[in-house]
């Protein structure tokens, strides 16, 4: 039994030590937010906050959490979490949507610690999100407006 | 677009439909487009859509047809109006292509309801809903707007003439006097919604066609058309919310991981699962012939097993192919003349022609002679080249994966391991409708399949055969797609799933394609080698030949389209060549490399647009020419291309660089007419051939009216970025007959940091919808390898760009 403390819960789940945290949300916990798109840790789609930290869950053994504090999509919140999903639902961000999740699990974290991104620190923070359909101009766009929006707010 | 050409792939049923009504027990209508032959034919799969219920509020979102309605018409229907609404069966599948909502505006406009409170359900497969351009139930080749703009809002028009008539007929006062606004039916005298009056409106005829026609709303008078709404399923894709086929939960369900023939075409010959079986979580092991497949309670499990499992394969005819031996086969194909997909004039005569005049100026010069005749020889010129195109894997960031389940036919025995599945639930009471649920009584579908699909109609017939079933007894359930760019118009998944959920009867199984599977066995772009020789008489291009050799993705799929060597797919860019040419002569050579090929976003319009938008520019620099004003000489019966390249040059700022090498910044054009739509695109460049950067791409097009222009814009982005996965780097090569690219750091999709500004120009013509979805991706590869030369001096000649000597930054 491992028990992990995931979207501000604690959670307990009977899997092998060596089973990576992505397929424990997905399969045993139901949060299917939280994507597989490589297995590898290179394409973000798994992206979740481990103690706010973006992390690619693929590569993270559901055994090395302790009690780290797991964020997926769903347990998203926040006022910069609201920013970014309001900034893309703005700027109109998605169109397949399968990257998304991570997306704005990566662009909150950065919006998180860095509250005015330049184009260079977004395209490092957010490089490691690939988006197949290409939206990477509006990803930009959303992050630089949701940065907008908190700067008003604060 | 080779219905276009009148070919459809299938039934040419399509253009002898029209609207029909059905009344609902839930006292409201549907309306569908009827095709000729018995009802009960086609009336099979009322879809619960289970899958595809949004995890968040219902509305807008996608929801299972309605419980109420009378069965045996809603497979057929495009719209329903009853007491809970509209709803749209959307014929489409959703890939990102904005499909769910441009064709929900299509309905809302004429039906006048708000697109938002439109509930969107997921068609089945069923003749009704086969795209009229393509013949099947496809989404596909960039048509789904062009085949619904006509029917969809005919639909909607007839609806909401029905629900005038009811309301008119309820006050007693003349439909003149009537109008429909808002979902609701306005009279001086009062206000209807379409739920009240959904029960009487369903009594009344059918419009006629042509009253149907009357009644649809001017452009000049559209109020959801052209709007900026916002995509309905965009703010449950940001919250991950959106369930996709991988996605999809069933009680009860298994996983399983396949082990699949590395070499593409082998077979397992033996294998041992002893440790396997061992492993924790592992109920099953499955030979499926083209791998080895273990069915376990949890994915994780499953895929840890497969490195347990020693299997002996039959790698099978493709065990020694290599990259080398495609091409080759591809240099043999093109010894071959092949089929004639366009001619005008004589252009071998042409070609001769110039070519000895070329000879006899050189031979004059030689001599000192410097006549008249010397000079009008010198004037003419032959140039010739050859362009290639690697291989290229789809990448869907979905990886593929279908969920199925196979029921026997012995009915007691079914229900028997159902129940006893159940007991096993742990009293988990699921309140599940596997048998559907408005017919308790009836019997599940012996075969039920949950598929991020674009082509349900193959997806049904392979899952039947693979079950031994009849399609009939098929229910296909298409989600949300992770990216298709045509990966997912091929349905080798769903026989593996079908075949791997027959070992374990009655319980539904997911199978799950780990990255590496889905890099190494896709179905691939086309490998292509196009050959091409032009003459030019002083600035003017007096002949052009161009031969496209590559193997057919055609042929093995819709093979009754290929006929006498033309196929369809192969001509696009070249049959629909918008280039005033005096002497053509386009053809394509099929030629098979030992490889499965596939539909990839924007098809040969890539392969052949990279040969001839590069190869005319190569022609205007041996003319001395401007490749922007070159172009335009040749476009005078062209004015939407003409206006695309105009806007594009302009708007990016194009310049032609005086001689190479110079202040370190060039520009590359492209231009043609792909799906409907009239596409420029200028790449502008900075740096030095071991760094080049891509400083802003800027593509103007015409779709003609836009449905939803936001979205447009969108698509166009999108396509420019598919354009640069095969411009850059990314290429699939083979050795030992096994694919060598694995995941993305072996097959490399841009990132955000490769991906330069996209400037979009849309041009608004007004004319009837052309296609967007691959627009964008063919003139990326041209517009840069143009703009290269013009930086470096280097000509490259193969894509991706890369392996003619540059490097992107």
């Amino acid at each position: 039994m491992t028990t992990l403390l995931l979207n501000g819960e604690s959670v307990t789940v009977d899997v092998s030590a060596d089973t990576p945290l992505l397929w424990v949300l997905r399969d045993h916990l139901g949060l299917s937010g939280t994507k597989f798109g490589c297995g590898a840790a290179l394409c973000g789609a798994c992206t979740v906050h481990v103690d706010g930290t973006p992390m690619r869950s693929c590569a993270l053994l559901v055994s090395q959490l302790g009690d780290r504090k797991i964020t997926t999509i769903e347990g998203l919140e926040g006022r910069v979490a609201s920013a970014v999903q309001d900034a893309w639902d703005a700027v109109q961000v998605p169109q397949c949507g399968y990257c998304q999740s991570g997306q704005v699990m990566s662009a909150t974290a950065l919006l998180t610690r860095n509250p005015s991104p330049s184009d260079a620190q977004i395209d490092e923070a957010m490089q490691g999100n690939l988006c197949r359909c290409g939206t990477y101009g509006r990803i930009r766009r959303a992050i630089h407006a949701a940065a907008g929006k908190l700067k008003a707010r604060s | 677009v080779s219905g276009e050409r009148g070919r459809g792939a299938g039934s040419s049923v399509s253009r002898r439909r029209f609207l029909e009504v059905a009344a609902l027990s839930s006292g409201g209508f549907a309306l569908g487009l009827r095709i000729g032959g018995p009802r009960a034919a086609w009336a099979e799969a009322a879809a619960p859509a289970d899958g595809v219920q949004p995890a968040g509020p219902a509305e807008p979102g996608m929801a299972s047809a309605t419980a109420s309605v009378d069965t045996a018409f809603v497979p057929n229907t495009w719209v329903i109006v009853d007491a809970e609404g509209v709803q749209l069966v959307c014929p489409r599948n959703e890939m990102g292509q904005d499909v769910h909502t441009s064709l929900t505006m299509l309905l809302a406009e004429e039906l006048a309801v708000d697109p938002r409170k439109v509930v969107i359900t997921q068609a089945a497969v069923d003749p009704v809903y086969v795209n009229s351009l393509l013949g099947v139930q496809i989404t596909g080749a960039s048509t789904s707007v062009r085949d619904a703009w006509q029917p969809l809002r005919e639909a909607g028009a007839a609806a909401r003439l029905m629900l005038v008539a009811a309301a008119a007929e309820r006050w007693q006062v003349p439909v003149e006097d009537c109008r429909a606004e808002d979902g609701h039916v306005l009279h001086s005298g009062g206000k209807l919604a379409y739920v009240e009056l959904a029960a009487d409106a369903a009594r009344q005829p059918v419009p006629d066609r042509n009253s149907v026609r009357l009644a649809l709303t001017p452009q000049s008078a559209f109020r959801v058309i052209g709007t900026a709404l916002p995509r309905l399923d965009g703010a449950d894709k940001a919250r991950g919310r959106t369930v996709f086929g991988i996605d999809v939960v069933r009680p009860r369900m298994l996983y399983a991981a396949l082990a699949a023939c590395p070499v593409l075409g082998g077979k397992v010959v033996s294998f041992d699962a002893a440790t396997a079986l061992k492993r924790p979580g592992v109920t099953k092991v499955v030979n499926i012939d083209e791998g080895v497949a273990v069915i376990a309670h949890h994915w994780w499990q499953a895929r840890r097993a497969l490195a347990d499992i020693a299997i002996v394969w039959d790698e099978g005819p493709a065990a020694k192919l290599d990259t080398a031996a495609i091409f080759a086969a591809l240099e043999e194909g093109a010894q071959e003349s092949g089929a004639l997909v366009k001619r005008v004039g004589d252009a071998e005569a042409a070609l001769e022609s110039a070519e000895r005049a070329e000879q006899a100026a050189a031979e004059a010069q030689a001599a000192g002679k410097t006549g008249t005749l010397e000079k009008n020889h010198r004037r003419q010129r032959v140039v010739e080249a050859r362009y290639t195109s690697q291989l290229l894997a789809h990448a869907t960031l979905e990886p593929q994966n279908c969920l199925a389940v196979f029921r026997k036919q012995e009915k007691k025995e079914e229900e028997e391991e159902e129940e006893e599945g159940k007991k096993k639930e742990n009293g988990k009471k699921e309140k599940d409708a596997e048998s559907g649920p408005t017919v308790p009584q009836e019997a599940p579908p012996r075969v039920e399949v949950w598929v991020s699909t674009q082509y349900p109609q193959e997806a049904r017939d392979f899952a039947a055969k693979a079950a031994g079933v009849e399609p009939s007894e098929v229910r296909i359930y298409a989600q949300f797609i992770g990216g298709g760019f045509g990966r997912r118009l091929e349905s080798d998944f769903v026989t593996q799933a079908v075949r791997i959920a027959k070992a374990v009867p009655g319980k539904p199984v997911k199978l799950i394609w780990s990255r590496e599977d889905d890099t190494a066995h896709d179905f691939y772009r086309p490998p292509s080698l196009n050959l091409v020789r032009g003459a030019l008489d002083g600035d003017r291009v007096v002949a052009l030949t161009h031969k496209l050799v590559s193997p057919s993705v055609t042929a093995r799929m819709f093979p009754a389209l290929v006929e006498d060597g033309l196929e369809p797919f192969m001509s696009e860019g070249t049959a629909n060549l918008t280039y005033a040419i005096p002497n053509l002569e386009l053809r394509n050579v099929i030629r098979e490399v030992g490889l499965r090929v596939g539909y990839w976003r924007s098809v040969s319009h890539a392969l052949n647009a990279f040969a001839i938008e590069s190869f005319l520019d190569e022609l205007a620099h041996a003319a001395g020419r401007d490749p922007v004003a070159f172009r335009l000489a040749m476009l005078a019966e062209q004015p939407r291309l003409r206006t695309a390249i105009d806007r594009a040059s302009r708007d990016a700022g194009f310049v032609r660089a005086p001689s190479a090498p110079h202040n370190g910044r060039a520009f590359g054009i492209a231009a043609m007419e792909c799906y409907g739509t009239y596409v420029a695109l200028v790449a502008e460049v900075s740096g030095v051939a071991e760094a080049v950067k891509i400083e802003k791409l800027t593509i103007a097009a015409d779709c003609g009216i836009t449905i939803h222009p936001d979205q447009a814009v969108a698509q166009l982005e999108s396509g420019v970025v598919t354009g640069l996965i095969n411009t850059l780097r990314a290429k699939i090569t083979l050795a030992h007959g096994r694919v060598e690219q694995a995941n993305f750091d072996t097959f490399p999709i841009p990132s955000i940091r490769e991906v330069p500004p996209i400037e979009v120009i849309h041009i608004e013509s007004g004319a009837i919808p052309g296609g967007l979805g691959e627009v964008g991706t063919p003139l990326v590869a041209p517009a840069i390898a143009n703009a290269v030369f013009e930086l470096t001096g280097k000509r490259i000649r193969s894509l991706p760009l890369e392996d003619g000597g540059v490097r992107f930054v």
